[in-house]
């Protein structure tokens, strides 16, 4: 055969549409290359996106936050997905807020609102409304704030969130900020507590009941309604969620705070020995086993001298 | 000849050189031969635990791993502590550091750094049984609950997880010269009793030695100041803490002292303050002049010289002293003397013995370059066994760390007492506190002021400089919530990277932990702190271990139905 003529049999065998001009074919050929590469890249990109995020959580959660803020942008600048970029930039928006050397809050809320502007409905939104109100708090090292307009920012995120996990910890971070010292406030107990048992009512699932419960104690504390109060102390101890793979992590405290309250603000010394023996027998490498037994000694002492008609502040104190 | 000589002579440096090099390659040829020998894997082990027992007791546990696993071999490099810090660092940053490496010994902050980077996580092994405890009475119990101390110190906040495994316990006792303290006072031991103790001290010192000069009952330095106080002067405070206890947790902090001294709850002259001056001095009277100046080693020269009869040491120097007396005399151990409430001066206000916290010791971490973690874990599991904690700290001279763990009878002395008081006094709030009360503290232990004179010159300055150093503690405590928010932040992603799997639940109750527990509950006790303190005293409140009057009457209405009804 001519070797001319084998060229032009091999080529019309691989032309995608033999019946058209050879010039056409080669650049549909062209074409169909391009768009194969065009994709694979395109595949690479997104591919490669979610690995430099992976990456850049790493080195966020190694401190090495220089590192994590080249790979959240770089992210960022190879893919054109919007969810993708919206998780690349919340990563940088994370460093440049948690970063304790060079951070730059105001960084932070510029890619915070750029994410939004991209995003609005991405999954992350609620979190990022929340993280804004957290730099708020915690954005300077300052601890006195303008109280009242923190707990509005943080009502409101709740109020746009009310079932999103964001939302209800805006809730619980509100009532937090309320309620510090609510013991010199009457008032604000009256008004947290029917407020505080509608969020148990509306989220019973919520795994802030431990919280919220724990408020609704020092409400009704503050307001001396002390079978209400060990009600909720009980029921905050109840619904905590213990963290059982962290050894600093348990409920010695909650123990020994439910017993010193029955003994000492309630007089309930049935539970307040209930939970001095908890803490004794669950923890009795715990540093308070002294004092639990001594208040175990201390409670049978003023039990004598009540029946005995004295008055218990005669009681020599302390052993 | 002359003609071979001189051209030796010229090229002398250049054999040395030569020499040198040869010398270098085959001690790197041999090493690497030893470490690649074929089929056999190298398991390192660094430490800088050069004391005495330690180097053989990893060596005699090495070798009984050996005998199990004929295909490893166990190394261990001991490196002094002055250049510890620099080692280390240079072997993690290298990729060369061993596969087993003690951690610690430098700053906190380069510890978690390095935790982050370099070590391997042990959290997966701490809820499984220790498969070295089969046929003990700690077979089947999760590695976690077959430990004194817990493994609380292996947790590391910045990670959530378990970087750790501590081989040891530590603790402080009494050491005393057996032989001189027989000579001196005609007691084979020293009493544990306060009062007596001082008495011995005094009948020690009024004798003189060989060389004309009397003798010195107690060693001591600045360092080992520390260990008196601690053991002895501080735990007397106590009783103040149901007066501070600003949180009502149970336990003590600097913070709820300064709280309870601006507000008036206390003042510095209070009856348990002013024992624990009044001890310092008693028992300091017995020190060496000039003291404070001494380091710990000028303190310990003395007690190998026979000169001084007791000295306050660490288990870790067990063997180290015995070795120093070995041939001399013998060295005896007892627990510090302690007041009762018998005492003449502090009967009325003692409560009870010193609480002593179980903290682990010589903690080993698994190094993110080892090439055979799970054989690294393997030996450090062999290592916390019941048995093989036993056999390592019988040789170390220390206290095991491991449940069951049989420890040599001087060591049962050294078992910490966990039903016990607490010091309820810290006066270093920040720099500015904590300069003035060493300069006073150092003034009054050298009988420059008296108790009076500390008082007054401290109270002056706690009330007004304390203030900046209370701010500044709590601006601390600011920048310890923002660490918080950052690690919060990565167990939330964590914890969202998992989706629905079950594993995610304990990233999210962790991040719920540290926002709501740790974050928001430190926010506002600092809040009711700062509020506290500015406001100071306010008018009806009473102790914070007093009964309420609402407690009192629920009480009487309980009693009033007779004995008993009020037992759970």
């Amino acid at each position: 055969m001519n070797p001319k003529n084998l060229r032009i049999s091999v080529f019309r065998a691989i032309t995608p549409i033999p019946s058209i001009p050879v010039r056409f074919n080669t650049l549909l050929w062209v074409l169909l290359v391009s768009l194969s590469l065009i994709s694979c890249v395109g595949k690479d990109a997104v591919h490669s996106s979610q690995i430099l995020i992976d990456t850049g959580w790493k080195n966020y959660q190694l401190g090495d936050f220089d590192l994590a803020v080249e790979n959240f942008q770089e992210a960022n600048r190879l893919s054109n997905d919007l969810d993708i970029k919206a998780e690349a930039l919340f990563g940088e928006a994370s460093c440049w807020n948690y970063r304790r050397q060079n951070r730059n809050t105001d960084k932070a809320r510029e890619l915070y609102a750029e994410i939004l502007r991209l995003t609005p409905l991405h999954p992350l939104i609620p979190w990022i409304e929340l993280a804004k109100v957290r730099i708020q708090h915690f954005g300077k090292i300052e601890p006195k704030l303008d109280y009242a307009s923190l707990a509005d920012s943080y009502a409101d995120v709740y109020k746009r969130y009310p079932n999103h996990l964001a939302g209800q910890e805006a809730f619980v971070n509100q009532y937090n900020v309320l309620l510090y010292d609510v013991s010199d406030d009457k008032q604000i107990a009256r008004t947290a507590i029917p407020i505080l048992q509608d969020f148990l009512t509306n989220h019973p699932e919520t795994p802030f009941l431990h919280s919220v419960s724990s408020q609704l104690a020092s409400c009704y504390a503050a307001l001396n309604k002390d079978q209400e109060r060990v009600f909720w102390m009980l029921r905050a101890l109840e619904k905590r969620e213990l963290d059982t793979t962290n050894p600093n992590a348990d409920n010695s405290t909650n123990y020994w705070n439910i017993a010193y309250t029955a003994e000492f603000e309630v007089g309930d010394f049935k539970l307040a020995r209930e939970y001095y023996l908890r803490l004794i027998t669950a923890y009795p490498r715990d540093q308070r086993i002294f004092e639990a037994k001594t208040a175990l000694r201390r409670m049978d002492e003023v039990e004598i001298l009540v029946r005995a008609g004295r008055d218990p502040s005669t009681r020599k104190e302390g052993r | 000849m002359k003609k071979f000589y001189q051209l030796f002579k010229s090229n002398l440096p250049y054999l040395v050189i030569c020499g040198a090099f040869i010398w270098a390659c085959l001690v790197i040829a041999t090493r690497h031969a030893q470490k690649t020998e074929p089929g056999i894997i190298v398991i390192r082990i660094g430490h800088w635990q050069l004391e005495g027992g330690v180097r053989d007791g990893i060596n005699s546990l090495a070798r009984e791993y050996e005998k199990l696993n004929p295909n490893v071999r166990i190394l261990q490099e001991a490196i002094p502590e002055s250049i510890w810090k620099q080692w280390v660092s240079t072997q993690l940053m290298g990729g060369t550091a061993p596969d087993l490496l003690e951690i610690g010994n430098m700053e906190s902050n380069l510890v978690t750094a390095f935790y982050l980077r370099y070590f391997i996580p042990l959290t997966n092994y701490v809820g499984r049984p220790n498969p070295y405890n089969k046929g003990t009475s700690l077979e089947g119990v999760p590695l976690i609950n077959t430990f004194k101390d817990g493994m609380r110190r292996s947790y590391v906040e910045e990670n959530q997880e378990y970087m750790n495994i501590p081989l040891s316990m530590v603790g402080v006792r009494l050491f005393y010269n057996k032989d001189l303290l027989k000579k001196l006072t005609g007691r084979s031991e020293p009493p544990t009793n306060y009062r007596e103790f001082l008495k011995l001290c005094e009948k020690i010192q009024q004798q003189k030695h060989p060389s004309g000069k009397p003798y010195i009952a107690i060693a001591s330095s600045g360092w080992h100041f520390s260990r008196w106080d601690g053991a002895l002067f501080r735990p007397i405070t106590y009783p103040v803490i149901r007066s501070i206890d600003f949180n009502k947790d149970g336990r003590f902090s600097k913070e709820e002292m300064f709280y309870g001294v601006v507000t008036g709850r206390i003042s510095l002259d209070n009856p348990y303050y002013l024992a624990y001056f009044d001890m310092i001095q008693e028992v300091s009277a017995f020190f060496p002049n000039g003291y404070t100046g001494l380091t710990r080693d000028e303190a310990i020269f003395p007690f190998a010289q026979q000169r001084v009869v007791f000295i306050p040491a660490g288990v870790y120097e067990i063997v180290g002293l015995q070795q120093q007396a070995a041939g001399v005399f013998e060295v005896g151990i007892s627990k510090f003397p302690q007041v009762d409430e018998n005492d003449p001066v502090y009967g009325k206000i003692f409560e009870g013995e010193p609480y002593e916290n179980q903290e682990g010791g010589f903690p080993v971490g698994i190094t993110r370059t080892s090439r055979h973690p799970e054989i690294a874990a393997d030996f450090l599991l062999f290592l916390v066994s019941q048995k093989g904690n036993e056999a390592l700290n019988r040789h170390f001279g220390w206290i095991p760390i491991i449940e069951g763990a049989g420890a040599t009878p001087e060591i049962a002395l050294f078992q910490p007492n966990l039903e016990g008081v607490f010091p309820a006094f810290d006066a270093t709030l920040g720099g500015e506190t904590t300069i003035k009360w060493q300069q006073l503290i150092s003034l009054y232990q050298v009988n420059q002021i008296t108790k009076e004179d500390l008082i007054k010159d401290f109270d002056a300055f706690y009330r007004t400089k304390g203030r900046e150093d209370f701010d500044e503690l709590i601006r601390n405590r600011y920048r310890g919530i923002q660490r918080d928010e950052q690690i919060a932040r990565g167990l939330m992603i964590r914890a969202m990277a998992l989706e629905d799997k079950p594993e995610a639940l304990g990233f999210w109750i962790k991040y719920r932990t540290m926002i709501n527990g740790r974050i928001m509950g430190l926010d506002s006790q600092n809040r009711r702190l700062i509020k506290a303190v500015e406001a100071g005293q306010q008018e009806g409140q009473v102790d914070l271990s007093e009964y309420s009057a609402q407690a009192v009457a629920r009480i009487k209405e309980a009693n009033a139905k007779g004995p008993n009804n009020q037992k759970p």
